[in-house]
C-alpha cells in the first residue's frame, strides 16, 4: 500500500452535510468510501476475518473498500437497517441485532474517528455534558431534572424565570406529521402533574443579548454569531431560521480553553457547541451537539468548516 | 425425565438504561414514514404539550434529487451537487411516493 489512506463515511445517502466533506475529500483526490450501514444487508456487505485484527472488506456494487485500508471514519447520520420483506416483526428484530452487533461490532474496532460514535452516545447525555461542562470551569444555567412537579414548581419559583427542554429531543409522529420539542418558557402555574409522566429538564433563562454556535474540530473554532430578529427566534432560534443574522464572532480565551477541556474529557474531537451571550458579554453554556449540523453555518459565513474536517479526517493519527 | 429450557423474554430486550447498542448505534431512523393513526394521548408528559410542527421546514423533492454513486454526494437531474439545499437540521424530505420524513439536530442528534 503506501498510499493514503481511505476515509470512511457512514451517513444516509440525502445527508448533503457529508457530501461537503465528501466533495472537499475528492477535490484533494483522497480516497472516500461512503456508504449507509442501513444498506446492510441488501446493498451493503461485509467479509471479516479474525486473525491480527479483523481483516476483510465492505462491498457495494459499485465499490469496496479494506477493512485494513481504511484511515479514519467519520460518522454521520447512518438510517436504519434495511431487512427483507418478507421477515415478520420478531425476525426482524433479531436479524436487525445481530447486524447491529456484526457489522457494528467490525467497525468499532477501527482506531480512528470523528467521532467515535460510543463517545458521541456517551455526549448525547444532557446531564453529562452539563456536568462536566460545569466541571471545566463554563457557566451553566441553574438546571433541574426530575419527574416530581413540586420540585419543578419550587425551582421555577426560586430561578424567577425558567424554560423547559427536552433531554432527548428528536422528533414524534402523529397525526400524519412529525413535531420537535424546542425549548419553551414556562412558568410555575404552567407545571402540573404531567411532569410525573417522564423526565424533564427545566433550566433558569439566561439573560441574552445574542447566541453563538460554537463549532469546533481538532481544537480548531469556528464561532458564529447569531441574532434572532423575532421573538421566537430569540427564544430559540432554531425555531425560526428565516429571522436569523449571522456573523463571525471571537471566543474569549477563558472560553475556548474551557471548551478545549469539555472536549477532552467527552472523547469528541468534533462538536457543536451552544451559548448564550448575556448583555454583560458573559457567556453561558447550554448544551454540546457532539454530531451537531454545521454545514448552513459554512454557506452564511463561508467558515471553512468541511475543509476542516477533511483535514481531521486525513489526519495519520487521532 | 426432561428440563425446561427457560429463556426470559426479557432477554430479548435492550437494558432500559444502557442499551449496548449505544456503543455503536448503528440504524439510527432517518428517513421513516410517519403513522397516521397516532394521536395524542389524554395524560401525555408535560413536555409533550410543547411539541409542534417545526415552523419552516425546508423541503427537498427526493424526486428531483439523486445520489450519485460515483461521486458520493448527492445531485440534482443536470449532476450538479445540491449543496446547502437542507443543512440546518430539520429537513423535511418528500419523497417521490408522498411520504414525509424529518431529521433533526438533536437527533443525536441534532442537533
Amino acid at each position: 500500500m503506501g498510499g493514503a489512506r481511505t476515509v470512511l463515511v457512514l451517513t444516509d445517502p440525502y445527508d448533503t452535510t457529508a457530501d461537503y466533506v465528501v466533495e472537499e475529500l475528492n477535490q484533494r483526490g483522497h480516497p472516500v468510501f461512503r456508504c449507509n450501514p442501513g444498506n446492510f444487508p441488501a446493498r451493503l456487505s461485509l467479509a471479516a476475518r479474525l486473525g491480527g485484527g479483523w481483516t476483510g472488506s465492505l462491498r457495494l456494487p459499485e465499490r469496496s473498500v479494506a477493512l485494513d485500508d481504511i484511515g479514519c471514519a467519520y460518522y454521520r447520520r447512518p438510517s436504519a437497517f434495511e431487512l427483507p420483506d418478507h421477515l415478520n416483526d420478531e425476525e426482524r428484530r433479531w436479524a436487525r441485532r445481530e447486524a447491529s452487533r456484526g457489522l457494528g461490532g467490525v467497525l468499532a474496532t477501527l482506531p480512528r474517528w470523528l467521532n467515535h460514535p460510543a463517545d458521541m452516545a456517551h455526549a448525547e447525555y444532557k446531564p453529562v455534558q452539563l456536568a462536566l461542562a460545569e466541571a471545566v470551569g463554563l457557566s451553566v444555567p441553574p438546571t433541574l431534572i426530575t419527574n416530581d412537579p413540586d420540585e419543578a414548581r419550587s425551582f421555577v419559583v426560586e430561578v424567577g424565570s425558567a424554560v423547559y427542554k427536552p433531554l432527548a429531543g428528536g422528533t414524534i409522529a402523529e397525526e400524519g406529521v412529525h413535531k420537535l420539542t424546542y425549548a419553551n418558557r414556562i412558568a410555575a402555574a404552567d407545571i402540573d402533574d404531567s411532569v410525573r409522566g417522564t423526565a424533564h429538564l427545566f433550566q433558569a433563562w439566561a439573560p441574552k443579548a445574542y447566541e453563538v454556535r460554537l463549532t469546533v474540530v481538532d481544537h480548531q473554532c469556528f464561532a458564529v454569531r447569531i441574532d434572532g430578529d423575532s421573538e421566537a427566534a430569540h427564544l430559540d432560534w432554531r425555531t425560526d431560521y428565516p429571522n436569523l443574522r449571522y456573523a463571525v464572532t471571537d471566543v474569549p480565551e477563558p472560553v475556548r480553553l474551557a471548551v478545549f477541556r469539555l472536549l477532552d474529557r467527552l472523547r469528541l474531537r468534533f462538536g457543536a457547541l451552544d451559548f448564550v451571550v448575556g448583555p454583560d458579554g458573559s457567556w453561558m453554556f447550554l448544551e454540546i451537539n457532539p454530531n451537531g449540523q454545521w454545514a448552513w453555518l459554512q454557506d452564511a459565513t463561508g467558515l471553512p468548516i468541511a475543509a476542516a474536517i477533511a483535514d481531521a479526517l486525513m489526519k495519520d493519527e487521532a | 425425565m426432561t428440563t425446561d429450557l427457560l429463556i426470559p423474554t426479557r432477554a430479548n430486550e435492550p437494558d432500559p438504561l444502557f442499551d449496548p447498542a449505544a456503543v455503536l448505534p448503528l440504524g439510527r431512523p432517518f428517513l421513516h414514514d410517519v403513522s397516521p393513526d397516532s394521536t395524542p394521548s389524554r395524560n401525555r408528559p408535560f413536555g409533550l404539550r410543547y411539541a409542534v410542527v417545526p415552523p419552516h421546514p425546508i423541503t427537498v423533492d427526493l424526486s428531483r434529487v439523486r445520489y450519485d454513486a460515483e461521486r458520493q454526494v448527492c445531485v440534482d437531474p443536470s449532476g450538479t451537487p445540491v449543496f446547502g439545499r437542507h443543512t440546518d437540521g430539520q429537513t423535511s424530505t418528500q419523497t417521490s411516493d408522498g411520504h414525509k420524513s424529518m431529521d433533526s439536530d438533536t437527533d443525536h442528534r441534532e442537533d
